[in-house]
């Protein structure tokens, strides 16, 4: 420790003794420095010199008396408890709030196919496409006529859907004339030449590789929804209720 | 006149804070005389503003008797100090507070002696008791904030440090270090002033 840094370790005691709050060991260590050291006695009637001047300033007569002219309305303990009650409620709203946020972000992007690209899509259909042409060839049996299924194949298709397959069609200029020949399938810049997503849909084989979609039920994602919204509303509505005659005195 | 400071609360001021819990005005506002010089003083010394001080000081009034159920025992004083000094503090940061000047604030409209010269003196002696103790109001007013509310509470309001220290928010540590501080920079300040106290002292050396 440096001389400098020792003296101000003094000069800091000088003050508390002049205050009269040191004591014991910091006292008797003090009066041993005191002893030998003459710019710490100087430092010390210094110091006391400005308490002197300090204290003897007398405090400022009140311009008025400051006694409350009326009983203002007292915070009591129920209130107190209310306050704490409803900041409690407040962040359990917020985070309720925070989670329907969350869950409806997710829903939003899983719909959406959030990431995925057309490339992706096209790789999806070509697949799908692939399965439904070995479905037809090697498993499924022969459709006798007039049946549904024969129906849907007969050429009597909506338009909506065969439009994109027809002989002059986007989709077809790639393929070879032989229908038992898959041939080229569309590249990802042929995909925006392709009608809507939900068309897409009805072609054989594309339902089945969007079996999460169109499974009928409610997903968890959706119950979770739907429990995070109800839960937001409830404690919206208590927090409204609570405030609505005004904030509760501090 | 103050009761003497730092002390717990007596039993009359646990009776009053009872009673004004209860509802009962009268026992508040006896607790509102005996301190409400030095309720004044902290919000004076601290805003350097009389007119913001006595604003400063009714609301911390109001605000004690509202909040009357929190007072859990201890020192009453420093109860109701720490509510003048919080809302000082609070005026101190609002960026729309404008700072007076403390000289003229301080002596606006009072006698030359200022109101808190000392009646029994001599003339010249108050006039010299005023010099003295503008000066010092002015050489405190320079000080940093925190410095200043503490230099208030321990030498105005002649408190201890612990009681500074909850009143301030403060550690002990913390404490020490700004009055320590405060003082050093005093004693630079008001130099002139005691030094001639302690020539005054030993006229012989």
């Amino acid at each position: 420790m440096s001389i400098f840094s020792r003296h101000t370790a003094y000069e800091r005691l000088v003050t508390e003794h002049v205050d009269g709050v040191l004591g014991g060991a910091g006292e008797a260590r003090l009066q041993q420095h005191l002893a030998t050291c003459a710019s710490c006695v100087v430092e010390m009637r210094e110091q006391q010199a400005v308490r002197s001047l300090l204290r003897a300033e007398a405090l400022m007569p009140t311009p008025r008396s400051f006694a409350l002219p009326y009983a203002p309305r007292q915070a009591t303990a129920g209130n107190s408890r209310m306050t704490e009650w409803l900041r409690s409620m407040q962040v359990a709203t917020a985070t309720a709030a925070v989670v329907l946020v969350a869950l409806v972000g997710v829903s939003v992007v899983n719909q959406t196919g959030g990431g995925r690209t057309a490339e992706a899509d096209v790789q999806q259909l070509a697949s799908a496409i692939e399965n439904s042409d070995k479905l037809e060839t090697a498993a499924a049996p022969e459709p006798e006529a007039g049946s549904p299924v024969a129906r849907s194949f007969d050429g009597a298709a909506p338009e909506s859907i065969t439009s994109g397959f027809a002989p002059d069609g986007p989709f077809t200029e790639g393929l070879a004339a032989d229908s038992e020949d898959v041939g080229e399938l569309p590249t990802p810049e042929d995909s925006s030449s392709l009608s809507s997503p939900t068309e897409l849909l009805f072609m054989p084989g594309v339902a089945t590789a969007q079996t999460d979609v169109s499974d009928g039920g409610h997903s968890v994602l959706e119950w979770a929804l739907l429990a995070a919204s109800v839960v937001t509303a409830v404690l919206a509505l208590l927090v409204v209720a609570m405030t609505w005659r005004g904030r509760p005195p501090t | 006149m103050p009761t003497p400071p730092s002390e717990p609360a007596s039993d009359q001021e646990r009776d009053w804070a009872f009673q004004a819990r209860a509802g009962n005005l009268v026992a508040f506002n006896a607790i509102v005389e005996r301190y409400q010089q030095f309720a004044y003083n902290l919000a004076l010394r601290l805003l350097r503003d009389p007119s913001l001080a006595e604003d400063v000081t009714q609301e911390a009034f109001f605000s004690a008797y509202r909040n009357i159920a929190s007072y859990r025992g201890g020192s009453l004083k420093s109860w109701l100090l720490a509510i003048v000094a919080n809302r000082a503090h609070d005026l101190l940061r609002s960026p729309a507070r404008t700072r007076t000047s403390s000289l003229e604030a301080y002596t606006e409209g009072g006698d030359p002696g200022g109101p808190w010269a000392h009646p029994d003196r001599l003339p010249d002696e108050q006039a010299e008791q005023a010099e003295t103790s503008r000066l010092v109001r002015d050489a405190v007013d320079q000080l940093p904030d925190n410095q200043r509310m503490l230099i208030t509470l321990v030498d105005l309001e002649q408190m201890d440090y612990e009681e500074a220290g909850l009143i301030t928010g403060a550690s002990l540590g913390t404490v020490k270090s700004r009055l320590f501080r405060g003082r050093q920079r005093l004693k630079e300040l008001l130099r002139p002033v005691w030094e001639l106290s302690l020539r005054e002292e030993r006229p012989s050396s």
